[in-house]
């Protein structure tokens, strides 16, 4: 009988810690599970866990980040196969940004737990919590950097799966909650609609191209168009029928246009610290994965084909539809969540803006349109924790987050109401906060690459218009606090926790409009360039 | 015509039969019962293109495990059972528009296309060189998948436990 195991690969060490955040994150969510089993269900101990499991994670990651040399690694694979995983400075940008968004989260719901205790007799607060709270949580926060962090197609659709499926479960946490359970269904129904087309979507691709490398594919089809000189305008319509599937998966998890309508729902049922979550680190390991795919194939093409072209077009239309919808469905909203959802849509559709510039022909600045989201992206995670995290205290106050629960909030409980009006300005991207510093990355991105690309100049009208649209929306919210307001509501007592997480990102949010201006450019320029690149393309036959 | 391609056309011919009937059935039991048919058909056509360990798996996991799953929650939630589903005809001629217009694209497309560009390795896999592959090439989509079903199990088991008091 032939030993199997000793001819067969293992990983090596030096792989491992290459993957060491994964495995931490991994660790942390099977330490959840084992204390809850040996000390009893106590929602505070597995948050705590949670919080130690993300510090670590960023630990880890940072390790990581001096290991990862120019042009990133790749590994969990046989030699001579392509790397299942790869590790590079976007890659681990995405796993900083997911650790540090998990602390803000666990650390809202550990300020909701307490402002919950403080008027448990009042009015019934949903109880939201407990060990598999958090294992699913930090589930859906592996699933997202694995979408960021891999070539390999296979891996793409099972990363989704898993950032999608316990956010599902998640967002009836609540379980007395109505919305709760009518959002969780919307999402998971719309979620299987969209996974199963992009699972088609890369069956087509393999059935195309032969392999699930993406490398591999972007290089065929490149090969491909070259090999129809024939002007090269010979359409792959599988090749592209097989993208836009792929596609579908994709924007769902952005919430853009057209597969935007569960965002609303499931922002308004789930609760406040799921939205917050999604809001931010769904879009972005969505955001993430469409630049890895569209920097691919635009690698691989170098200088551009009619097929990068094709999707430059479709992202660009597709983001100027985006953040137009998102921006006019939100003048029409009364709940502060759904305000905050639609304008969520619309900052999507701004940044992926960026991605139409990536396929850019040779010539303009490398990455420039991913150094622009990844600086936006920066930005918006702080901005979104503050405006969500005020929301939040507000809304467990009020028992609801309509509009007029937020009258005279600038009297009854100033330190909320500024650092909110910070952040709402800061969304709408006025001087000198950060959403400015963000936006002016955005659009002098788009400018220089209007060069190759003379039709990006209409994105960045389209920008600047809806931006302007926004202001509506977001001084709505403002003018509630502060210039209305009702003598007979008395003043907020809030936890402490929520009052710091929500001012620190307000004074960041002015820091980077002023200081940090210029840094936050730089580094956002380091953080995006060297891309992973397959460093020994494979050999293709080509077949007519 | 030799007597695979018989086999394919007669075979594809069954799926396709059971799957209209899936989706045009108005009793729900009935619909579980076509989608059996056509589970097990593509099982079969499986079969045919020798992909063996495919096809046992489709038998096991879908017409067997899934499908059982689907006729217990019809069985048992006892208001379903027996209702008939009735379909507005308005969403049936969206349906049936969104529907065709797919087939006809993706019949234009597949007819247009030669082939595959690169042709794929070669397919004489075993149950042995399966089990190799997924834990060596396929060992980070393997482990991956395994905290994925612990936390579906978890998630599944968190929404249905009952209340406290």
């Amino acid at each position: 009988m032939k030993l199997l195991l000793a001819n067969t690969w293992l990983p090596t060490s030096a792989e491992l810690h290459l993957f060491s955040p994964e495995l931490v994150l991994t660790g942390t969510i099977v330490a959840v599970l084992l204390v809850a089993l040996v000390a009893g269900r106590r929602p505070q101990l597995s948050a705590m866990i949670a919080l130690l499991g993300a510090l670590l994670g960023v630990l880890a990651t940072a390790h990581v980040a001096r290991v990862v040399g120019d042009g990133g690694l790749g590994g969990l694979a046989p030699p001579g196969e392509p790397p299942m995983l790869i590790a590079d400075r976007f890659s681990v940008f995405f796993k900083l940004f997911l650790f540090v968004l998990l602390a803000a989260i666990i650390w809202l719901w550990l300020t909701g737990t307490i402002e919950r205790r403080m008027r448990a007799t009042s009015r019934p607060v949903g109880d939201v919590g407990g060990p598999e709270f958090f294992v699913l949580l930090l589930t859906s926060a592996l699933g997202m950097m694995l979408m960021v962090g891999s070539l390999n197609l296979l891996v793409i659709i099972i990363a989704m799966e898993t950032a999608s499926l316990p956010s599902y479960a998640i967002v009836a946490a609540d379980r007395r909650s109505r919305l709760g359970a009518e959002a969780a269904l919307k999402y998971v129904l719309f979620g299987a609609a969209s996974a199963a087309i992009m699972v088609y979507g890369v069956s087509l691709l393999y059935g195309r191209f032969g392999t699930l490398d993406l490398g591999a594919v972007a290089q065929a089809s490149s090969l491909w168009s070259h090999q129809q000189d024939a002007g090269a305008t010979g359409t792959d319509w599988l090749f592209c029928l097989g993208l836009a599937a792929l596609g579908v998966g994709v924007v769902f998890k952005i919430a853009a246009v057209p597969m935007h309508y569960w965002c609303p729902d499931v922002f308004e049922g789930a609760p406040i610290e799921i939205t917050t979550w999604l809001s931010i680190a769904s879009k972005a390991a969505g955001l993430g994965l469409l630049l890895r795919i569209v920097t691919t194939l635009g690698g691989a093409a170098a200088g551009g084909t009619h097929h990068t072209e094709l999707l430059a077009w479709a992202i660009g239309i597709l983001a100027a539809v985006t953040c137009t919808v998102g921006n006019l469905a939100a003048l029409r909203q009364e709940s502060v969540k759904r305000i905050l959802a639609y304008s969520s849509i619309a900052h999507a559709g701004y940044m992926m803006m960026a991605a139409a510039i990536l396929v850019a022909p040779a010539g303009t600045a490398a990455n420039v349109g991913i150094s622009a989201v990844v600086a936006y992206l920066l930005v918006y995670l702080l901005m979104n924790v503050g405006a969500f995290g005020a929301a939040a205290l507000v809304t467990w106050h009020a028992g609801t987050d309509h509009l007029s629960a937020f009258t005279g909030l600038g009297r009854r409980a100033p330190w909320i109401a500024v650092p909110l009006a910070v952040c709402l300005f800061s969304l709408v991207g006025l001087p000198p906060l950060g959403g400015f510093a963000a936006k002016w990355f955005l659009l002098v991105a788009l400018g220089t690459s209007a060069a190759a690309q003379p039709w990006l100049w209409g994105l960045v009208v389209i920008a600047v218009v809806n931006t302007a649209i926004s202001l509506y929306y977001y001084v709505r919210i403002i003018r509630q606090m502060f210039l209305t307001d009702d003598a007979t509501l008395p003043r907020l007592q809030v936890p402490f926790g929520g009052l710091a997480l929500v001012n620190v990102c307000a004074v960041v949010i002015l820091l980077i409009g002023t200081l940090w201006f210029s840094p936050l450019g730089e580094r956002a320029g380091r953080l995006a360039s060297n891309l992973y690149v397959q460093p020994t393309p494979p050999a293709l036959t080509l077949q007519p | 015509m030799t007597g695979e391609a018989i086999a394919f056309y007669l075979l594809a011919a069954v799926v396709t039969a059971f799957a209209l009937g899936c989706v045009l059935a108005s009793n729900i039991v009935r619909m579980a019962l076509c989608l059996l048919g056509t589970l097990g058909g593509v099982a079969l056509l499986y079969f045919l293109m020798a992909a063996n360990f495919l096809g046992a798996i489709q038998l096991i996991v879908y017409a067997g495990g899934t499908l059982i799953v689907i006729v217990f929650g019809v069985m048992l939630t006892s208001r379903a059972y027996g209702t008939k589903l009735r379909v507005r005809p308005l969403e049936m001629i969206g349906a049936a528009v969104v529907t065709l217009a797919l087939l006809a694209g993706l019949t234009a497309i597949l007819v247009r296309t030669a082939g595959p560009v690169v042709s794929p390795s070669t397919p004489d896999f075993g149950v042995a060189q399966i089990g190799t592959e997924l834990l060596s090439t396929y060992l980070v989509p393997f482990e991956v998948i395994s905290v994925l079903l612990l936390a579906v199990m978890i998630g599944a088991a968190y929404l249905v436990q009952p209340e406290k008091k």
